[in-house]
């Protein structure tokens, strides 16, 4: 069954996936990348993600998604979505993880995928992805994560099919406010891609991050600030021939009232 | 503890590897050897006097090429703070300074209250040192060029040996002088065209801190000013595995005695300093040698390129020595406040007859004309734990290039280095190097990346990413091209006997599209991935064993990949005790042609250094020793006279070939011997 589609992915996953593994700097958005994270999940939280893809309005990219911890692990919602009316891409996930132990965690995803071309009509399918994060030490975590293991159609008829992505990663929480994060990436067809990344915390309030990915030589910078229950990244990937991709993010934790913080 | 198993000696090995692994990537990527042995200079002048970290200042610091630049502003504020070391041990309490650091610089460096002896000028004079070096080598097997009667009308004239003698003086790095004459192997000797003797003559005086003249420079001496983008001679490493030197740093001027026949300047230079503002102005005259293309009779000719190696041993090679003369002036102001350093320069060269490159289409942009005149702006700022530099640049046509960086310092153990230059297609310097793929600053964009992570005394981690793309054509490159370089090194430290490293590289680059010979040839990827496994073991005090494991995958579209292999083991001797030491390399290398090459740092004899490129199939091997004569002399002559001696011997066998290297220097047979002898006396 070949060829293959083109992952719906955006710079998000490079940019939250720093924080995925480790146990300090999980968000929503690192969630979506590896589900077993989900083991972290302590508050209600719910994202928002837009990125204006080469500063192409048609490849603007949407992102949605909402984590709650429960069934003593934690449990999400995701949705992405880019295009317009004539084509588009959708997806919706349901994503469960939780820990089995001190030092491990389990991940599980299930996706709707949609795509809608004017003229076509649309084309659905299921697939799964799953995830386990190793604690190996108090600073150091390690995972993986694959993403559509068996290998499903774009839809009934159709004769495409999305990419299967193996990813190791490893974080590494230097101090409270420095992390480095390397991930390995082999998407089906495509070279291995090594990422790595590094946040870095220059007040409670106020982070910066920045990373590499090889084969395509991307790179990415951003900044988030906090506010009480708020958080909004603003950060931007550069691809040495397409240009620019901007992005915003915002974060919202609903923290319960016995665990108010003072911050 | 700082002190422990590893002996004096062993220090050195080591500062040696961290100096090694620079020069080899830097050989990698240029594809030349330099033969400034100015760093080796200066660090055997730091082993014999070593710098009193009480009192160095930044400039000193510098010197020692080892520390990056937070250990140096770290340990002058706290020496600011806190006033002077107590003993060795107090430097761990600096931030950043880490004991890995340490014992690599502890045969150089000194901790003690005792104020340096009255430098008055009278003392400087005669209370110095004075060295003189002799340098004799010769490659045993008859190259073609040397054959009776001669091959073609091109042939070397002079005799095979390579002659080197040097003579200096120096009185705490404070007051330098001396002189030297080098002649190549080829070139002659007293006779035909080399009446003077000599090939190569050069002389040298440089004095600091006189008061308001913190250097004075006559004769040889180089000049770097900012960044490199408009003027750097001397020392310049690019990407290596010490991801925090990506930032050029070097006084304006600095003495030139080594016996490389270009990259300096010669005439006058002199440094002001006062209070915050600094000021050096320079002027030189001298004949260079360039290859010269004229169109008619009547036409005074224009350079097509100019000449570094120096060699003048055929007679067209003799026709372009010196046949070129070239003007230079320059000056640099710079004011420094609290974290700020901000400098403006200005070069200026004119030659006696106008460079034009031969007109290609990759030329459109290239050098041209008779006077070049280069101005920049340059600035250095630390803040905490950053520390932010650059420079800005224009040439004669207004044509721009920037150069950027950050040294971040995010945790103890987590240093982090981000370069971005962008360099306009048609940017013009003639003396200038800096943080560039390209050889010369011109035609280029490019982010570099680099992280350094020591989570503990065991194991360090040094990775870095470059991105890069060139505007315009390039030799060889019939389009505008790209390319990337990513480097990760892994070494693992479990004692202070055994340094394991692991190192994996790759390269990607556009080049022309092999045999394909059309006006505008295809362009096709070149990938060029390394990986290596290093091993240095102390087996005791006085011994030392090094392993070295290399391969290489050379692939490109268009041609069959190519594979390439290099093993040697090391064994390095030297005791305290005996007034002798050595050290023995056998090799073997296997590369299935040119492109697989490899190279290897070689161990040589004083201020020499040797990193030979590496391909087809055969065998390696050289001895050093090195032995101190100076207890068997001083009976007899001198008490004071010092006298050493090197010798070394070093032969490349190759198998399956009946003849090396090609053109005057080819070899019949597979074998290449040199011997090489090395003389020095200290008064």
């Amino acid at each position: 069954m070949q060829p293959c589609l083109a992952q719906f992915s955006s710079s998000n996953e490079g940019y939250s996936a720093v924080g995925t593994y480790s146990r300090h700097f999980t968000d929503v958005f690192s969630f979506c990348v590896n589900q077993a994270s989900l083991s972290e999940a302590k508050n209600t939280v719910a994202g928002i993600f837009s990125e204006r893809r080469f500063m192409l309005k048609e490849l603007t990219i949407y992102s949605a998604a909402i984590a709650k911890p429960m069934l003593s692990g934690g449990m999400a919602i995701t949705a992405d979505f880019t295009g317009n009316k004539d084509y588009s891409q959708t997806k919706i996930g349901l994503a469960y993880g939780r820990a089995l132990g001190e030092k491990l965690a389990l991940g599980i995803q299930f996706n709707y995928n949609r795509m809608h071309i004017s003229g076509y009509g649309n084309a659905g399918s299921v697939d799964v992805e799953i995830g386990s994060i190793l604690h190996l030490t108090e600073k150091l975590h390690a995972g993986w994560h694959v993403y559509n293991p068996f290998v499903t159609k774009a839809g009934h008829y159709s004769t495409e099919r999305f990419p299967s992505v193996y990813t190791i990663g490893l974080g590494y929480e230097v101090t409270e406010q420095l992390l480095i994060n390397t991930v390995v990436e082999k998407e089906e067809n495509r070279p291995v891609k090594v990422n790595v990344a590094m946040h870095y915390a220059l007040m409670k309030q106020f982070f910066l991050r920045g990373g590499i990915a090889s084969a395509e030589g991307l790179s990415f910078i951003g900044a988030g600030i906090s506010w009480k229950n708020f958080r909004t990244d603003a950060f931007a990937s550069w691809h040495p021939r397409l240009g620019f991709s901007p992005s915003l993010l915002l974060v919202f934790t609903c923290k319960k009232e016995e665990q108010a913080s003072n911050d | 503890m700082l002190m422990g198993f590893a002996s004096m000696a062993q220090q050195d090995q080591f500062a040696y590897t961290a100096f090694a692994q620079k020069m080899e990537m830097q050989a990698e990527k240029d594809d030349f050897q330099t033969e400034d042995d100015s760093f080796l200079q200066q660090t055997d002048y730091f082993r014999k006097h070593p710098l009193n970290l009480n009192e160095a200042d930044e400039d000193e610091m510098r010197k020692l090429f080892l520390l990056n630049e937070f250990q140096i502003k770290n340990l002058i504020s706290y020496r600011r703070l806190f006033g002077n070391l107590v003993n060795i041990y107090e430097l761990q309490a600096v931030p950043g300074w880490n004991v890995a650091t340490i014992q690599l610089l502890l045969p150089f460096i000194t901790i003690n209250d005792k104020k340096s002896m009255a430098q008055n000028l009278e003392s400087r004079w005669s209370g110095g040192e004075h060295n003189f070096l002799i340098n004799t080598s010769r490659v045993l097997e008859k190259a073609k060029g040397y054959l009776k009667p001669p091959v073609s009308a091109n042939y070397y004239q002079g005799s095979r040996n390579r002659l080197y003698m040097r003579y200096k003086y120096n009185y705490k790095n404070i007051l330098q002088w001396g002189i030297l004459g080098d002649k190549d192997a080829g070139e002659q000797f007293f006779k035909g065209k080399q009446k003077a003797g000599f090939d190569f003559y050069s002389f040298h005086f440089f004095a600091t801190k006189l008061g308001l003249v913190k250097s004075l420079a006559i004769g040889d001496f180089t000049v770097s000013m900012g960044q490199g983008l408009i003027q750097w001679e001397g020392m310049a490493f690019s990407k290596s595995a010490e991801i925090t030197s990506v930032k050029r740093q070097s006084p304006v001027l600095r003495p030139y005695a080594s016996p490389g026949e270009s990259n300096f300047h010669r005439g006058i230079g002199i440094t002001l300093q006062k209070a915050r503002w600094e000021t050096t102005a320079f002027v030189s005259l001298q004949k260079i040698g360039a290859n010269k293309e004229t169109d008619s009779v009547s036409d005074p000719g224009h350079i097509t390129s100019l000449l570094s190696s120096g060699y003048h041993r055929t007679a067209s090679e003799l026709e372009d020595k010196n046949n070129v003369r070239q003007f230079s002036a320059g000056a640099s102001f710079s004011y420094t406040k609290k974290g700020w350093r901000v400098s403006l320069n200005a070069v200026h060269y004119r030659f006696s007859i106008p460079i034009q490159k031969q007109d290609r289409p990759y030329n459109l942009f290239a050098l041209q004309g008779r006077y070049f005149t280069n101005i920049s702006l340059d600035y250095s700022y630390t803040y905490k734990n950053v520390h932010l530099f650059g420079e800005a640049a224009s040439d004669k046509n207004y044509n721009h290039a920037f150069v950027n960086g950050v040294l971040i310092s995010l945790a103890p153990s987590v240093d982090v280095s981000l370069l971005q230059r962008s360099i306009s297609r048609d940017y013009q310097a003639v003396y200038g190097s800096a943080f560039t793929e390209n050889t010369m600053p011109s035609n280029e964009k490019g982010l570099f990346a680099g992280v350094s992570i020591r989570p503990s005394s065991l194991v360090r981690l040094d990775a870095y990413s470059d991105v890069f793309k060139f505007p315009w054509l390039k030799y060889r490159v019939d389009a505008p091209s790209w390319g990337r370089e990513y480097f990760l090194e892994l070494s693992y430290i479990p004692n202070k006997q055994v340094e394991i490293s692991t190192r994996y590289a790759a390269k990607s680059k556009q080049e022309n599209k092999a045999g394909d010979n059309t006006t505008t040839s295809l362009v096709n990827n070149i990938n060029r991935r390394n990986w290596r496994i290093h091993a240095n073991v102390n087996i005791s005090r006085s011994f030392t064993i090094r392993n070295r494991c290399e391969v290489i995958w050379y692939e490109t579209q268009s041609l069959a990949t190519e594979q390439g292999f290099l093993t040697f083991i090391d064994f390095l001797y030297s005791s305290a005790l005996k007034p002798w030491s050595g050290n023995l390399r056998l090799m073997y290398f296997e590369t299935e042609g040119y492109n697989s090459r490899l190279y290897a740092y070689e161990n040589d004899v004083l201020y020499n250094f040797s990193i030979p490129a590496f391909f087809d199939k055969g065998y390696r091997c050289y001895l050093n020793l090195h032995a101190d004569l100076s207890r068997l002399i001083k009976k007899r002559i001198d008490k004071k006279l010092s006298t050493e001696c090197w010798v070394r011997y070093a032969q490349t066998i190759f198998i399956g070939k009946n003849e090396i290297s090609e053109g005057l220097d080819q070899i019949s047979g597979n074998k290449k011997t040199e011997l090489k002898l090395e003389l020095k006396f200290g008064l």
